[in-house]
C-alpha cells in the first residue's frame, strides 16, 4: 500500500528543524507548518520536530500553533536541503489586540485523529480544583469519554476500560499509580507539565501495552533563554519549580517539587502516642536536556513521589521514573527518538515504622518495575506521507507482595514469589494524505510476551465446581517449574486503522479501529483502586487482555473555528477481563489464581464535545451517553452486568470568562450517573451481629444516586510578585458551591449497639448490634480556598 | 490491612478536611427467598450447650429476629452419642443441659454432627472439635488512649494490655480471642479477633509462634482501668469456621472508598436438599477453651512490653 513511487522523485528537497518558543526555547508540540503557495504542510512531533520535503522553489511557510501569534516565513529551497529553526510568539495577553486571527487552527477538522483530547496546561490551570490544586487528572476526567468510580478515587476510566487499561506516560516512562491521597490529587505538578494528550481510540502504532487509552504527558524541558522560578502557596501544597539554561539556546533543566503540609499544621493536635504520626505526599521532578547540536539532542528527565502515612503502624507508596531521551536526526527526513527507561511502583506496610520493636513487627512490601529501551523513527517521504517504525523491548520485574513477621524475635518471611517478564514489540505506521480531503493511517503492531516464574512450582486451574470452599469453583494443581525457562508466552498482532474525509471546507468524517493488548493486570477489587493493589503478569492462567475498539466520528468547527464540535460513537470489546469471585484473597497469597474468574466485556456510548476557542468566554461541553457491561463465568448467573464503573448520562461543562486583564473567572458543572453497587439481600443475626445475607456472585444489584457538583473560581492578577518582580496571582476558588453532599457508595454497617430485647428473653437481654444503610460522601460540604501562585 | 487504610485515610480526612460524611439513608433491596439462620457453637467446658434458630429478615429491619420453634434439634458425635436440644422457652433458642455437674459435651478431637429438623427441611452440619494452647500471661502497661481507644465514655487514659500464647507446632490451628472486662465480652466489630496458627492471615509462616502483636493485643478499642478484671477465652475454631469469621468481619466492615462487592458469608450448614428454595445461613462451631483472668493493678503493670 505504501506509495513507493515517491522515492524515485529526486527534484525534491527538505526543510527541517524545530519549532520553539521565543521566550523560553521549549519545543512547540504539534504546531503547523503549512506551505502557502502548496496548500501542505505537516505538524510538529512531540520534540517539536518537521521535515517537510518539496520541490524545488520559494515558498512561504506559516507557522500556527494554539496560543501562539501565527509567524510567517519565506523560503528559498534551491540548490540543498535547508534547516530552519522557527520560533514562536506566545499570544500574550497584551497582544490580544493587534493579533490578526486570520485563519485559526482548524485542527479539530483537519487532523487525521479521532478520540484524542489535547488540554493545554494554560486551560487545565484555569478549571477551579478541589483545594485550589490544579489537577491534570481532575481535569482530563471533564472531558467526554473519561469517568472515574467516584470523587477521590485513583485513575480515570476511558470508555468502559478499568484504571490499569490506561498507558499514563511520563515523558514515555510508564506511571503506574497516577494518585496522590488515595485518588484526591494527581503526581503531576503542573509546573513542571509542558503537554497532555488523551487517546481514546484510533491509537496509533507506536503506542501499545494497555487496552483502552494512552495519557501521554510531556514534561517542560526548562527555560533555555533565562532564569524561571514558578511556585505557589495552597492549601494542600506548596510548590516550587525553577527552570533556567545552562548553555543559552542549548542547554536547559527544571526542577520541581512539591510537598503537602497538612501533617506540619496539624502537629500541635497530636499528643501522647499520635505525636509521630505522618502523613505527607511529595513529589520531584527534574529535568535536563543538551541540544549537542542541530541533529542531536539529548534529554534526562526524572521523577519521584511518595504518600506516607501513619505513626506506629504505617504505610507509604509511591513511583520513580527515570527516562534518557535522544533525538537524532539522520537525514531532513528521518527523525530518531530513542529512549531507554526505568519506571518502579512500590509500597511498603510497616507495623513499627520507627524501628523501634525489631523483635515483634510486620513488614509488607510489593513492587513492579521496568526497564526499557525503545527506538522510535519517523520517515518523512514527503508532506503527504510519514512513515513511522520502531520498536520497544520493555523488561517487567513483579514482586506481588513479601512480607516478614517476627514475633519474640522469631522471624519468618511469605508472600507471593516475584515474577519476571519480558514484552517485545515491533511497529511500523504510514500516514497518508492521499487528497486534501481524505487521509489515512494505518499500521500494524506485533507483541510478544515471555512470562517466568521463580517458584519452584506452577499453578493450573481446574474446575471443580462452586462451593464455599472454591467460591470461584476452581481449584489449583500444582506442577514442577523449572525457573530457567520461560513458563508461558504470548503474541499479537494489534492492527491499527484511522481515515479522515473531509465532508465541506470545515467538516469532515472520521472513522477508526485498533486492537490492544495488555499484557499486566491490576488486581483490584474495591470501589476505589488503592495503593496497595497488586500489579500481576499475565501467567499460564491469567490471559493477556484483548479490546477491538471501532469509532465513528462527525466533526465540525462553526463560526471561522470559534467553536469546535464533535460527536463520536464507539464500540469496544473486551476478551480475557479478570473478576473476583466471593471472598478473594488477592494480596501475599501465592494461589490467588485460584480466587479469580474471567470472562469478556463489551462497552459503547456517544460522546458529544463542543468547545469554544476564541473571546472573552472560553470552555466546553461535554456529554457521554454509555454502557459499560460484562459477562463472568461465576457472577450473576453468567448474564452481562453492568460494571463497577458504569455510567449512563456523564454531563460536563467547563467556562471560563476573561473579565479584565486582572480578573477572569472560571465555573464547572457536572452531572454525572451513580455506578452500580453490590448490597446484601438479607440479613442473618450471629451472636450480637447482624450481617447481611448474600447469594454467592452478585454483583451490581443496586446504583449510587446521580452525582452533581458546581465549582467556581477568580483570579486576580498582580502585575509584582515578591519584591517587585515578576508577576503573580490569587487564586479563589469554591468547590461544590451548592453544599452538596454527593454520594459515593452506599453500604450497610453496624448500628451504635443499643440493647435490644433478645427474642422473648428479657433477663438475658444482649447487645444486639443492628445494621444500617449509609451513604458515603467523600466530599460533604463546600470547600473553599485560596491559593498564591507566582512567577519570576 | 484494608482497615487501616481506612482509618489513616479518614483520620486524615477528618482532621483536615472535615468534609468526608455519612448519612442513614432508606434502601430498597431485591430480596431473595428467606434463610433458616443458625449460630451455634459446642465447646469443651462444663455447662449447658446453645443452638439458636432464627429466620433471616429484610435487610436493615430493625426488630430483634424471630425464633424458630417447634425443631427438633440433635448433635451427635463420632461415637454415635446423641445429645437432644429442647427449645425451653419456646423462643427459638434450644439449649442442652448436662445431666449432672461433670458431664461435659465437647471433647478435642471429636467430630460432632448438628442436625436440624425445622419447617419441614432438613439441615446438617459437621465441625471437628480442634486443640487450643493454654495462656501463659496477661501483661498491661499504663498508656494513654490512641485514636481508635478514644471515644465517648471511654477512658482517656488506662491500660494498654496484651496477653501471651504460643501456637503448638502443626500448621493451621486457628482460633478466635474472646476479651471480657468485667465479665462482659467485648462485643464490637473491632473485637473480632481471630487468628490462623499465630498471625492473623492464612499462611504456613506463623505456625508455632508466640502470637504476634496485632493479635495480642487485647485493648485495641478501649483502655482498661484499674481494678477491671481482664478475662481472654482463646477459642479453638476450624479453618473453615475461620473463613466463616474473616468474611464476617470483612462484611461487617465494608465500608468506604475501598469497599468490596458484598460478598457471600460462607455456612456449613447444608440443607440435605439442595434444591430446595429454602437453605441457611450462619454456622456449627466446635471450640476447645482455654482462659485466663487477671485484675488490673497499678502495682503490677510492666513499663514496657516485652518487646
Amino acid at each position: 500500500m505504501l506509495p513507493l513511487a515517491v522515492f524515485a522523485q529526486n527534484e525534491k528537497l527538505t526543510i527541517s528543524g524545530y519549532v520553539k518558543d521565543n521566550k523560553n526555547g521549549e519545543g512547540l508540540i504539534g504546531a503547523s507548518v503549512f506551505v502557502k503557495e502548496l496548500l501542505t504542510g505537516t505538524t510538529t512531533n512531540t520534540y517539536g520536530f518537521y521535515s517537510l520535503t518539496l520541490p524545488k522553489g520559494d515558498y512561504t511557510l506559516v507557522i500556527t500553533s494554539v496560543g501562539y501569534r501565527k509567524s510567517i516565513r519565506d523560503v528559498k529551497l534551491i540548490d540543498k536541503n535547508l534547516t530552519l529553526n522557527l520560533e514562536v510568539q506566545e499570544d500574550g495577553q497584551e497582544l490580544a489586540e493587534v493579533v490578526v486571527n486570520a485563519k485559526r487552527e482548524d485542527e479539530n477538522v483537519k487532523a487525521i485523529e479521532m478520540s484524542v483530547n489535547k488540554v493545554e496546561m494554560k486551560t487545565i490551570k484555569k478549571i477551579p480544583a478541589l483545594l485550589g490544586e490544579v489537577d491534570l487528572v481532575r481535569a482530563i476526567q471533564l472531558l467526554p469519554g473519561v469517568s472515574t468510580v467516584g470523587e477521590g478515587a485513583t485513575g480515570f476510566n476511558v470508555r468502559g476500560g478499568a484504571v490499569d487499561q490506561n498507558l499514563v506516560l511520563m515523558d514515555e516512562a510508564p506511571v503506574y499509580n497516577s494518585s496522590h491521597l488515595f485518588g484526591f490529587f494527581s503526581i503531576f505538578n503542573p509546573d513542571a507539565v509542558k503537554d497532555v494528550k488523551l487517546i481514546k481510540g484510533g491509537i496509533p502504532a507506536q503506542y501499545g501495552g494497555r487496552a483502552s487509552s494512552i495519557l501521554d504527558v510531556r514534561m517542560k524541558e526548562g527555560n533555555a533563554k533565562k532564569l524561571e522560578i514558578n511556585g505557589g502557596i495552597g492549601f494542600i501544597f506548596s510548590r516550587l519549580s525553577i527552570e533556567a539554561p545552562i548553555i543559552k539556546d542549548k542547554a536547559s533543566f527544571i526542577v520541581a517539587a512539591r510537598r503537602s503540609y497538612a501533617d506540619i499544621l496539624a502537629k500541635p493536635f497530636l499528643t501522647g502516642s499520635n505525636s509521630g504520626t505522618q502523613f505527607n505526599f511529595y513529589d520531584l521532578t527534574a529535568k535536563v536536556n543538551y541540544n549537542i547540536d542541530q541533529n542531536n539532542s539529548v534529554f534526562l528527565s526524572g521523577y519521584f513521589g511518595r504518600d506516607v502515612f501513619g505513626n506506629q503502624f504505617g504505610f507509604n507508596w509511591g513511583n520513580s521514573t527515570l527516562s534518557a531521551r535522544w533525538n537524532h536526526v539522520f537525514s531532513s527526513k528521518l527523525f530518531l527518538n530513542a529512549t531507554a527507561f526505568y519506571s518502579n511502583y512500590d509500597y511498603l506496610l510497616d507495623s513499627d515504622l520507627e524501628n523501634k520493636r525489631p523483635n515483634n513487627n510486620f513488614r509488607w512490601t510489593s513492587n513492579i518495575e521496568n526497564l526499557s529501551f525503545k527506538p522510535d523513527f519517523t520517515y518523512y517521504i514527503t508532506p503527504n506521507n510519514t512513515l513511522t517504525f520502531g520498536g520497544q523491548i520493555l523488561t517487567y520485574s513483579f514482586t506481588p507482595g513479601s512480607a516478614s513477621a517476627s514475633s519474640n524475635g522469631d522471624r519468618r518471611t511469605f508472600g507471593a514469589p516475584p515474577k519476571e517478564a519480558v514484552e517485545y514489540s515491533a511497529y511500523v505506521g504510514n500516514e497518508w494524505r492521499i487528497s486534501p480531503k481524505l487521509s489515512l493511517q494505518y499500521g500494524v503492531r506485533f507483541s510478544r510476551y515471555d512470562y517466568k516464574s521463580s517458584e519452584d512450582v506452577y499453578y493450573v486451574r481446574r474446575f471443580v465446581g462452586i462451593s464455599d470452599n472454591f467460591p470461584s469453583g476452581y481449584d489449583l494443581d500444582t506442577r514442577v517449574n523449572d525457573k530457567t525457562k520461560v513458563l508461558q508466552t504470548y503474541s499479537n498482532f494489534e492492527p491499527r486503522f484511522n481515515m479522515k474525509l473531509e465532508t465541506g471546507e470545515n467538516s469532515s468524517i472520521k472513522a477508526s479501529y485498533n486492537r490492544m493488548t495488555q499484557y499486566i493486570h491490576l488486581m483490584s477489587n474495591t470501589a476505589a483502586a488503592t495503593p496497595l493493589d497488586v500489579w500481576t503478569s499475565s501467567t499460564n492462567n491469567i490471559k493477556p487482555q484483548l479490546t477491538d475498539q471501532v469509532a465513528l466520528g462527525y466533526f465540525k468547527n462553526i463560526g471561522d473555528n470559534e467553536y469546535e464540535t464533535s460527536v463520536e460513537v464507539y464500540y469496544k470489546d473486551f476478551q480475557n477481563q479478570i473478576d473476583y469471585a466471593d471472598r478473594a484473597n488477592l494480596f501475599l497469597n501465592p494461589t490467588f489464581e485460584k480466587d479469580l474468574l474471567f470472562g469478556r466485556g463489551r462497552a459503547y456510548g456517544v460522546e458529544l464535545y463542543v468547545k469554544k476557542n476564541k473571546g472573552k468566554l472560553t470552555g466546553w461541553t461535554s456529554y457521554t451517553l454509555a454502557r459499560t457491561e460484562r459477562q463472568i463465568e461465576g457472577l450473576n448467573g453468567g448474564d452481562w452486568f453492568p460494571n463497577r464503573f458504569d455510567r449512563t448520562h456523564t454531563l460536563n461543562i467547563v467556562a471560563q470568562y476573561e473579565l479584565t486583564k486582572k480578573w477572569s473567572f472560571g465555573a464547572n458543572f457536572a452531572f454525572i450517573s451513580g455506578v452500580p453497587y453490590s448490597l446484601p439481600e438479607r440479613q442473618g443475626t450471629f451472636e450480637n451481629f447482624t450481617y447481611g445475607i448474600t447469594q454467592a456472585g452478585v454483583r451490581g444489584n443496586v446504583r449510587v444516586p446521580v452525582y452533581n457538583r458546581l465549582d467556581i473560581s477568580a483570579t486576580k492578577k498582580n502585575k509584582k510578585a515578591l519584591f517587585g518582580k515578576g508577576e503573580s496571582e490569587w487564586v479563589f476558588s469554591v468547590y461544590n458551591l451548592y453544599n452538596r453532599r454527593n454520594p459515593f457508595s452506599i453500604y450497610t454497617q453496624p448500628k451504635d449497639a443499643k440493647p435490644v430485647s433478645d427474642a422473648g428473653s428479657p433477663q438475658e437481654a444482649e447487645q444486639l448490634i443492628k445494621s444500617e444503610a449509609v451513604r458515603l460522601s467523600i466530599i460533604g460540604s463546600l470547600i473553599p480556598s485560596v491559593t498564591y501562585n507566582f512567577k519570576f | 490491612m484494608k482497615n487501616t487504610i481506612k482509618i489513616y485515610g479518614f483520620l486524615f480526612m477528618s482532621l483536615w478536611m472535615m468534609t468526608s460524611c455519612e448519612d442513614v439513608i432508606q434502601l430498597d433491596v431485591p430480596k431473595t427467598d428467606p434463610y433458616l439462620v443458625v449460630d451455634a457453637t459446642i465447646t469443651n467446658l462444663a455447662g449447658e450447650q446453645v443452638v439458636k434458630l432464627t429466620k433471616s429478615q429484610d435487610l436493615l429491619t430493625d426488630a430483634a429476629p424471630e425464633g424458630v420453634k417447634n425443631a427438633t434439634v440433635t448433635v451427635t458425635d463420632n461415637t454415635g452419642k446423641v445429645y437432644e436440644f429442647k427449645d425451653l422457652k419456646n423462643d427459638g433458642k434450644y439449649v442442652w443441659k448436662p445431666t449432672n455437674q461433670s458431664e461435659v459435651m465437647g471433647a478435642v478431637g471429636k467430630t460432632y454432627t448438628l442436625e436440624i429438623k425445622a419447617e419441614g427441611e432438613t439441615y446438617r452440619a459437621v465441625s471437628e472439635l480442634k486443640r487450643v494452647p493454654k495462656i501463659d500471661s496477661i501483661v498491661y502497661r499504663a498508656d494513654e488512649a490512641n485514636l481508635r481507644q478514644q471515644g465517648d465514655g471511654k477512658p482517656s487514659s488506662g491500660y494498654e494490655a496484651q496477653f501471651y500464647a504460643i501456637d503448638p507446632r502443626g500448621v493451621g490451628d486457628c482460633y478466635r480471642v474472646k476479651v471480657y472486662q468485667n465479665g462482659k465480652l467485648r462485643s464490637s466489630v473491632d473485637n473480632i479477633i481471630i487468628a490462623y496458627d499465630a498471625i492473623g492471615n492464612k499462611s504456613p509462616i506463623g505456625d508455632g509462634l508466640m502470637f504476634i502483636l496485632p493479635i495480642r493485643r487485647i485493648a485495641a478499642t478501649e483502655l482498661f482501668v484499674e481494678k477491671d478484671k481482664i478475662k481472654v477465652e482463646l477459642t479453638s475454631i476450624t479453618e473453615a469456621h475461620f473463613d466463616f469469621w474473616l468474611q464476617l468481619r470483612q462484611e461487617l466492615n465494608n465500608a468506604g472508598l475501598f469497599a468490596r462487592p458484598a460478598s457471600r458469608i460462607p455456612s456449613n450448614i447444608n440443607n440435605i436438599n439442595a434444591n430446595s428454595s429454602k437453605q441457611a445461613s450462619g454456622w456449627f462451631g466446635t471450640s476447645a477453651v482455654s482462659s485466663l483472668e487477671v485484675v488490673v493493678d497499678k502495682a503490677k503493670a510492666v513499663k514496657e512490653f516485652n518487646n
